[in-house]
């Protein structure tokens, strides 16, 4: 427990000396909203002249995205300095982590605050909102725990993925263009029905890769449109688990990787 | 400082341009091989635009189940339209300028930049020049994967080509100059990258790569026809796929045209300013 004291106190810190800087501040922060929310102008866009993708209408393709988004900022807003990894290890950083009486991954967590991920907040919550009230969702008390339980879950998928692929800069040094490959197969697959795609496309991005139980699955579940799914409905409602299981094993696999760390020698 | 700095950083002498050209030569060189030494990184974008572009191609195709042509376009038209576009504006979207002057300014540097004997402008220009050789490269590499993702097609008509062409020049004009202009932003703010990273959204979602601008609905559209990102992307691709054509194809050159002098005079006038504020970190 005073671990997550000590991690919380290290975090406002950082909120702090982010919020020095105030003309960055804004920018950021419009630009997390601006970078979130260009995928839904795409769909905004594109269904004024169609009116579905893939059997799903506006407002149904409204919820699943704000689903994505939501489970993504709760990915990001905890783990965003990941994506720092590879120069922390560079610059030999890293070995200031191991020397502290404290987890490494949260020390790095806690390093800085990324201030686009108030942006990611923002845009979430405000696109949840609106898709809710216009989707048709049934918010029985069982959905809405699924719900919760959910977007835990996708936000545990990503996390899980984004740290395996991450902590391999234990090894080779630079992977931010990797991991910015990993946001960008999340933001564009995560939005769209997965039949789009076609059968191969839907399963790597089921089983390779979890995008799909993100918010593919739990929005089908949501919207009742299991029978439309790729997968067992027992397994849709299972989603949240299945995040689960990949964040421990991404944990694992950061575990492992962490062996290999050769500090820069500088 | 900025006094006897800035006179130093324009032609003293009518001096023949030719004569700089060695040294051209040699930014252009360094620069390109720089970005060819650092093609780990670049794959990985390029994977990304190839992803994109298959995305696009599948959601498209979904969104045209019984539609045989939209606004003048055949699907066939689209899918070509959405990979070249694609594709071009990766290619016309090179921070590689922005992030130099960003970090010459910030690192002080900028101070040897502006005495060197060729002017800071033509230095920059030279750099993005070199850059586009090696994307022009790496775009080479990814084509085989760009046909398999996306939808490679013939122009229009030969005509449609040879407007295409001097579309392109001047949409590669144009976004140099809008990168240009970005870049000098690092003159006021020492921080630009989130800029940066919202000028990319904007300009990639304004330029039409995702979906064309004539399917833009309302208020949108009024946006994106008074913004210089159509210029860049649309109005070349447009041409190409045969949605704009004839007295509308040349309409819209001559609209290319007018950006282009628009923004010379404005980052002209940017660079002025700029040079008054150039303020050497700890020099």
């Amino acid at each position: 427990m005073s671990t997550l004291r000590v991690a919380w106190t290290l975090e406002r810190a950082a909120l702090r000396g982010q919020l020095e800087y105030r003309l960055n501040f804004i920018v950021s922060t419009f630009m997390g909203v601006a970078y979130q929310g260009s995928g839904f102008a795409f769909i905004y866009v594109v269904l004024h002249s169609f009116h579905t993708i893939g059997g799903w209408d506006f407002n149904d393709l409204a919820f699943l995205y704000s689903l994505r988004l939501l489970a993504h900022a709760c990915c990001y807003l905890p783990f965003n300095q990941i994506d720092f990894l590879d120069v922390t290890i560079r610059e030999g950083k890293f070995d200031r982590y191991l020397v502290r009486p404290m987890n490494p991954l949260l020390q790095l967590m806690t390093n800085k605050f990324q201030i686009n991920a108030v942006g990611d907040v923002l845009t979430a919550s405000a696109l949840f909102v609106y898709a809710a009230s216009i989707a048709h969702v049934d918010f029985s008390p069982l959905h809405i725990v699924y719900l919760v339980l959910a977007v835990i879950g996708g936000a545990l998928a990503e996390s899980g993925f984004v740290l395996a692929v991450s902590s391999l800069a234990f090894r080779f040094l630079e992977t931010w263009a990797a991991a910015f490959l990993i946001d960008n197969i999340y933001l564009m697959f995560g939005s769209y029905p997965m039949r789009v795609f076609g059968a191969t496309t839907a399963w790597i991005m089921t089983w390779i890769i979890p995008v799909a139980f993100v918010a593919y699955i739990p929005a089908s579940v949501l919207l009742n449109r299991t029978n439309g799914l790729h997968i067992a409905t027992f397994v849709a409602y299972g989603a949240p688990v299945i995040g689960l299981l990949w964040f421990i094993a991404g944990y694992q696999v950061w575990r492992f990787q962490v062996r290999h760390y050769q500090s820069s020698g500088s | 400082m900025t006094t006897t700095i800035a006179p130093a950083g324009r032609e003293p002498v009518s001096r023949s341009p030719w004569r700089d050209l060695p040294a051209y030569r040699q930014i252009i060189n360094s620069r390109l091989r720089t970005t060819l030494a650092y093609r780990q990184n670049v794959f990985f974008l390029l994977a990304i635009l190839v992803l994109q572009i298959f995305i696009l191609r599948k959601v498209w195709t979904a969104l045209y189940q019984g539609h045989t042509t939209v606004d003048g376009l055949t699907l066939h038209a689209l899918l070509v339209y959405i990979t070249l576009a694609n594709l071009q504006n990766w290619v016309l979207q090179d921070p590689t300028i922005s992030f130099y002057m960003y970090n010459r300014v910030r690192e002080g540097q900028v101070a040897f930049d502006l005495v060197r004997p060729v002017g800071f402008v033509p230095q920059m220009f030279a750099h993005l020049v070199g850059s586009s050789f090696a994307t022009v490269i790496f775009g080479l590499v990814a084509l085989p994967f760009i046909f398999f993702a996306g939808t490679l097609g013939a122009p229009a008509s030969p005509t449609a080509l040879l407007l295409y062409l001097a579309s392109f020049v001047l949409g590669y004009v144009i976004t140099t100059l809008l990168t240009l202009m970005l870049g000098m932003f690092a003159f006021w703010t020492t921080e630009i990258s989130g800029l940066t990273m919202l000028y990319r959204l904007i300009n990639q979602f304004f330029a039409g790569a995702l979906v064309p601008i004539s399917l833009f609905p309302g208020a949108i559209r009024i946006i994106a026809d008074v913004l210089p990102f159509q210029a860049t992307t649309y109005t070349p691709v447009a041409i190409y796929v045969g949605r704009v054509r004839g007295a509308d194809a040349l309409g819209a050159l001559g609209v290319q045209a007018v950006w282009v002098v628009l923004l010379i005079l404005a980052s002209w006038a940017m660079w002025r300013r700029a040079l008054h504020r150039v303020v050497v970190q700890g020099g």
